[in-house]
């Protein structure tokens, strides 16, 4: 994309190499590591949704169906014998043609249509996932634990693939169809007065979002080595992703992440003891936190890092 | 052969008709006024002309050639660029990207930096505020920034609703002055303005119209002097040059 700039370059390395840097703090054990795993794979995710959720405005209930396609690919071609990096482009790929798939006709419907026609979509998924005996069937697959990549190369995956979907949602948001999109969202008459008429292209928003979901869902079997339906196409997942994007900041290049961090921390640390009813409570936080600050935490927190600079720079 | 040439043109709103047949036309690098009261059908004259509103029947040609059932995106490509009513600027973005998005369905004419060059010579203001968020700007400042969106179009016909509503006095005599500068730069404009008298002082002919249809036409001096249209819009006081009651 033309509009992705140098200076997006600079700030990916230097995030790559400050996550480096941390990198022997959050490796010092298992539990760490796999704090960080679940981060990256929630950056990955969320800054995807953000993509049409955010910029275009098309709040999707189903993106686990592509997440779980990911998961899919990733594991069979692995038990067929490929190296778990190979597998993570062919994810890519299938998730990515998956969501062309429902993502094309779906997208001709706007707002609560387009949400619920996501919604129809990923259980359908997930009830016929569960009953193909190939991949498992309803017990899914379990991965050669032999064959564990170990966490450091389980960190730089991670961390490569977070930071990749963080360039590619600004490098979107920067774009000519990212504008399109985000002018079509604010004031539809106003668009088209303008002539930017850009809700077919929405679609190939789209397929990006599918993709950087498929990878995230081949990143999560590759960490967790055991996939089942109920987990990766499960409803929960799709929900979780829209309560980090409305928490962090909905249709901001940063949100998305703030949202991965703050939900992960939540997660673990804050409501691990409610256990199953830990959506219901986050959802009580998102209603809290829509009603105090409706655009999520992200424009709060640049408003603080400006004040900082203003003070100290 | 006029830029724009509308015939019986014909539009329903909500199942009623909204425009009952209406033909006129305007020329290259004229200004041409469409007043009349609310619900006359100024508006939705516009619309009808840059696909908002879909016409019943009717024929409108443009260049030459007919545009009814283009896209609104093609509308733009051919040549026109609506200013709607209230400017509709994206607030939550900045100038420049409102002017950007203005050039968005005419990619292939000439590059958008001298275009964007040429809009910042004619409204200088934006260019200072080029990376400011277009809602943190003035009422006529944005009436500007949207005057502008539309010029990235680089138009030959400029479709503009109400451009002075809400705005103060002085604000309006820039407006004005810079609907002269358009069309000194060889745009026509197509006005619908609800300050009667100061459309008629810039427009070189002007249409009213009345419950869907045109009832009057002439040129600008004409119908500033016609005792009907003083009557209707202006008021029966005889003096000129105060502003008409709008509708």
């Amino acid at each position: 994309m033309s509009s992705f700039t140098r200076r997006h370059l600079l700030l990916g390395v230097g995030a790559l190499g400050g996550l480096a840097l941390i990198a022997p703090l959050l490796l010092a054990n298992p539990y760490s590591s796999r704090l960080a795993q679940l981060l990256f794979m929630n950056i990955l995710l969320a800054s995807a949704w953000n993509l049409v959720g955010g910029f275009a405005g098309q709040i999707s209930f189903g993106n686990a169906s592509l997440f779980g396609v990911g998961a899919y690919a990733t594991s069979m071609l692995w038990l067929a014998g490929f190296h778990p990096f190979l597998t993570m482009p062919v994810a890519a790929l299938l998730a990515a043609l998956y969501g062309v798939a429902w993502g094309w006709p779906c997208l001709r419907l706007r707002g609560p249509y387009f949400a619920i026609a996501t919604i129809g979509v990923a259980e359908a998924t997930r009830i016929v996932a569960n009953h193909i005996e190939a991949a498992g069937g309803a017990s899914g697959l379990t991965l050669p634990l032999e064959q564990d990549l170990g966490p450091v190369l389980l960190y730089a995956l991670g961390a490569v693939l977070a930071v990749a979907a963080v360039l590619v949602s600004a490098a979107v948001r920067r774009s000519r169809l990212g504008l399109g999109l985000i002018a079509l969202r604010e004031d539809a008459q106003a668009a088209a007065a303008s002539g930017v008429n850009v809700a077919r292209q929405q679609v190939t928003v789209f397929a990006v979002t599918a993709a950087l979901t498929g990878l995230a869902g081949g990143y999560y079997a590759v960490f967790t080595l055991y996939i089942v339906p109920e987990k990766v196409f499960g409803f929960d997942l799709s929900i979780s992703l829209v309560l980090m994007v409305l928490v962090g900041g909905i249709g901001t290049v940063m949100g998305p992440v703030l949202g991965a961090g703050i939900y992960l921390f939540l997660e673990q640390f804050v409501l691990a003891s409610l256990a199953d009813i830990h959506l219901a409570a986050f959802g009580a936080l998102l209603i809290f936190i829509i009603l105090l600050e409706p655009r999520g935490a992200a424009p709060r927190v640049a408003q603080f890092v400006r004040l900082i600079r203003r003070r100290f720079g | 052969m006029s830029l724009l040439e509308v015939r019986d043109l014909k539009v329903r709103r909500g199942g009623v008709p909204a425009l009952r047949g209406v033909t006129f036309e305007v020329d290259r690098r004229e200004v041409v006024a469409l007043l009349g009261a609310n619900g006359a059908g100024k508006t939705t004259t516009l619309r009808a002309i840059s696909d908002l509103s879909r016409p019943e029947s009717g024929e409108i040609r443009f260049d030459g050639r007919s545009i009814v059932g283009a896209s609104s995106t093609r509308v733009v490509e051919a040549g026109i660029a609506h200013v709607p009513e209230g400017s509709r600027i994206w607030p939550e973005m900045t100038v420049a990207e409102n002017l950007r998005l203005g050039a968005y369905a005419v990619r292939r004419k000439g590059s958008p930096a001298e275009r964007l060059d040429a809009v910042f010579r004619l409204l200088p203001r934006l260019a200072e505020r080029a990376g400011q968020l277009a809602g943190t700007l003035s009422g006529g400042e944005r009436q500007m920034a949207a005057i502008g969106r539309a010029l990235m179009a680089s138009p030959k016909l400029l479709l503009m609703d109400e451009p002075s509503l809400g705005l103060s006095p002085r604000v309006v005599d820039t407006v004005f002055d810079t609907i002269q500068e358009i069309r000194r730069d060889g745009v026509a404009v197509l006005l619908v303005e609800q300050n009667v008298v100061r459309a008629l002082e810039i427009a070189e002919r002007a249409y009213v119209l009345e419950g869907g249809r045109i009832v009057r036409q002439g040129s600008g001096e004409e119908l500033l002097d016609d005792p009907e249209v003083r009557q209707a819009y202006l008021g029966r006081t005889a003096g000129a040059g105060s502003p008409g009651a709008g509708d």
